[in-house]
């Protein structure tokens, strides 16, 4: 069995706000959304600024109740409520058995931060146990669930910084095998003093500003955010008369087996996923590649060589862009926010900027984009990788 | 599904490493659980310890000595599974590294934070920064066993064993690769201890468990332990008992079972009523082997394999009265979790 998947809602949260719209507008006139970071005292870290979403506190609900729960439960419920409603399928999900697919990296670590603390300044008996409430990652999931009735069954990745894309192509696949008609998938991630500690002490946060690509890249800016796609069977979209977005056409995922932290140089698995997911989708022609690109100097020349490998002599045309240079690298939800905004550019047909870029690097010789450029895309490849080797490459298509 | 089974299983429990020990142990009731003094700030507590690091020390790729516990409990798992198969090799990029977790590596996690808050920012170290990180014990193992094919950490309670082992499967039918590798692993934690000792849950273990997936006949393998004939996953938070008929009934039928046909129940959980499961003997090796939630659900299935693979049920293992059958020929594992989420997978003797 191998059936068509389609998009039918997006929802996504960055840096530039929240909902597509605003994302859009941002995006494609090039703001940047990294700022001094102010939800913990950032001084003295080699870089001040990050990716938050300055206006968010928390969102309404219906059936949860607010108490203790995690911002990524906020962010979350709040960026799947405008892919639910522009779907039309808040009350089919009640009824039919659905997938929640998602990616995270650290789920509700903001309340186990705030838990760790009191351990600490109280003792082990005297801290509120209430703040583990939305801790693990599985409870956002469920919160999720329960906010919108949604009967079915979750499948969370955590594969680092590929665990959003990872989340949408297991829904893609889930679908195809006939496992299930709809999947709500993507990821997210919110802003916490324990990455960004553990992004400054591997030197790999930026002290000046994330240049994706340049020769004088000197590090990665970290984001908050999340990306929600609802991805049904075609048939099922149709017969209901939704009104389809784009198409999920390929996904393809491997393994470095090589380091923890650092990528493995010459691109081998991530140029395998890349063309996994290419053949997946049946060999399209790719008209914009958005790039994991994160600012650091062996990502950008690994996913260089990822790309020249697996695309050939045609990947020095395509026109490619790294949004993380705007809104920060969202870690579990990058992937899933990057493909909501390769689906906004589909729908937009315009390549959307990569910030910063001065300084063309030798060692980086794609087409990189640096002021949003109309181009009539109609397919996009959406690259992530993450540590541990995770590589996962999406490709999504215009519907036709 | 019905072409799938399992070739290799690999444990590191507090009651024994390896298939061997483990049965040898479990056959004689050996109690993994007994009260600790490891943790200095809590007093004895209840609690089921790996002890015999040497041995994992030994079989480890020597650039994971400094590795937190979850991820050397993992790799060595996996190391005794694919041992076990005999299939191998299993490096490159057609085998995938499954990875169950639910709390993840806690102690580097504590430390990491710990430093930050205590020292100050120039303190927190970045080793353990990075084996913090919930994938760490993927990493880790795909790095030990050259794993370049999808390596996935999945996230959840104990259930999550039972979903990897269903992603295997998905990986395996779609043809993506020709082998899987699902891990489920836990470490001991005294802030995590300490939490659910606070909720009245005590007893909680650690370690590790691995299975190999594999496609009946595609690799002309010599043996294997039993097929895997059905499973489900679901997760209905408003109906928690819904979850759980409804996760059986859809096993059983992807099974093409009757609830009559299996010989014994895998469980820690209340087996919901109307399913004509009563009287239908239960066992669980958690009174002995500790709580390790996602790694302990694989225990389950690692030691349900194993006794369709002897044909013996272990007396010890029984939690009620039963009648066990003169042959297994089905073995059920189920888990259920207050939040609705339940899991059940059947395994069959050939």
């Amino acid at each position: 069995m191998n059936r068509r998947v389609v998009i039918t809602g997006i929802g996504i949260s960055t840096a530039h706000g929240t909902g597509k719209d605003i994302n859009w507008e941002r995006t494609q006139a090039g703001v940047s959304g990294i700022k001094n970071i102010t939800s913990f005292d950032a001084s003295g870290y080699m870089a001040g600024q990050g990716g938050e979403i300055k206006g968010f506190k928390k969102t309404f609900f219906n059936n949860l109740r607010d108490k203790r729960l995690d911002r990524a439960t906020h962010l979350l419920v709040h960026t799947a409520r405008e892919a639910l409603l522009e779907s039309g399928i808040v009350d089919i999900i009640k009824d039919k058995p659905a997938l929640l697919s998602l990616g995270t990296t650290l789920g509700g670590m903001l309340s186990g931060e705030l838990f760790h603390r009191e351990t600490i300044a109280k003792g082990l008996n005297r801290a509120r146990l209430s703040l583990l409430n939305d801790y693990l990652a599985y409870n956002q999931a469920v919160n999720l669930m329960r906010e919108f009735n949604f009967a079915g069954d979750f499948m969370i990745f955590s594969n680092a910084c590929a665990s959003g894309s990872n989340a949408i192509g297991h829904a893609l696949n889930s679908i195809r095998s006939g496992c299930c008609d709809i999947a709500v998938c993507g990821g997210y991630d919110t802003m916490c003093e324990f990455t960004f500690a553990g992004f400054n002490s591997l030197m790999a946060l930026s002290p000046s500003l994330c240049r994706p690509f340049d020769r004088n890249r000197d590090g990665l800016a970290l984001g908050e955010g999340a990306g929600i796609l609802v991805l049904e069977e075609a048939g099922h979209a149709i017969g209901r008369g939704a009104k389809i977005l784009g198409e999920a056409a390929g996904y393809g995922e491997a393994s470095d087996a090589y380091h923890m932290t650092a990528p493995e140089p010459s691109g081998r698995s991530a140029a395998l996923a890349i063309t996994r997911a290419w053949n997946d989708a049946g060999k399209p022609v790719i008209d914009y590649i958005n790039a994991h690109g994160t600012g650091t100097k062996y990502n950008d020349t690994m996913e260089t060589n990822a790309i020249v490998s697996a695309l050939g002599e045609r990947a020095g045309d395509i026109p490619v862009s790294s949004t993380k240079s705007m809104v920060g690298h969202i870690l579990g939800g990058a992937g899933a926010v990057e493909a909501v905004i390769s689906l906004l550019a589909i729908r937009h047909k315009t390549v959307p900027p990569t910030l910063n870029y001065e300084n063309p690097d030798p060692g980086c010789g794609l087409n990189i984009v640096k002021q949003a450029v109309g181009h009539n895309i109609k397919t996009v490849l959406s690259n992530s990788f993450g540590f541990g080797g995770s590589n996962a490459a999406v490709i999504l298509k215009e519907y036709v | 599904m019905s072409e799938m089974v399992i070739s290799g299983t690999g444990a590191v429990t507090p009651v024994g490493i390896g298939n061997e020990q483990l049965w040898d142990h479990v056959k004689n009731g050996v109690k993994g659980v007994r009260k600790t003094k490891r943790f200095p700030t809590l007093n004895e507590i209840p609690c089921a310890e790996i002890t015999d690091m040497d041995f994992l020390e030994s079989i480890v790729d020597r650039r994971m000595r400094r590795s937190a516990d979850i991820s050397k409990y993992a790799s060595a798992a996996a190391d005794l599974a694919i041992k076990d198969s005999g299939n191998g090799p299993f490096s490159g990029t057609d085998t995938a590294l499954i990875m169950g977790i639910t709390h993840g590596a806690l102690n580097y996690t504590q430390a990491f934070h710990a430093s930050l808050i205590k020292e100050g920012i120039d303190a927190a170290s970045p080793l353990h920064f990075s084996d913090s990180v919930l994938n760490a014990p993927a990493g880790n193992a795909s790095i030990c066993h050259g794993v370049r094919g999808p390596a996935h950490t999945i996230l959840g309670g104990a259930e999550t064993a039972v979903k990897a082992i269903i992603l295997a499967c998905m990986m395996l039918e779609s043809g993506c690769v020709g082998k899987a590798v699902v891990v489920c692993a836990e470490e001991l934690n005294e802030l995590s201890a300490s939490c659910y000792l606070r909720m009245g849950v005590a007893g909680l273990s650690e370690g590790a468990g691995a299975i190999v997936v594999e496609k009946r006949g595609t690799q002309g393998f010599p043996s294997h332990h039993c097929r895997i004939s059905g499973a489900s996953s679901m997760c209905y938070p408003s109906a928690p008992e819904t979850a759980s008929a409804e996760v059986i009934t859809r096993c059983l039928a992807k099974a093409n079972l009757k609830a009559r046909d299996i010989s014994l129940i895998m469980t820690d959980c209340e087996i919901p009523a109307g399913l004509s499961l009563d009287g239908m003997p239960a066992a669980s090796i958690t009174h002995l082997t500790g709580n390790a939630f996602a790694a302990s659900a694989l225990w389950q299935v690692i030691l349900s394999s194993l006794m369709i693979k002897n044909d013996t049920i272990p007396g010890t293992v029984i939690r009620n009265g039963g009648a066990i059958p003169d042959r297994i020929r089905h073995i059920m594992v189920f888990t259920s979790g207050v939040q609705g989420n339940a899991a059940a997978v059947v395994l069959t003797r050939e």
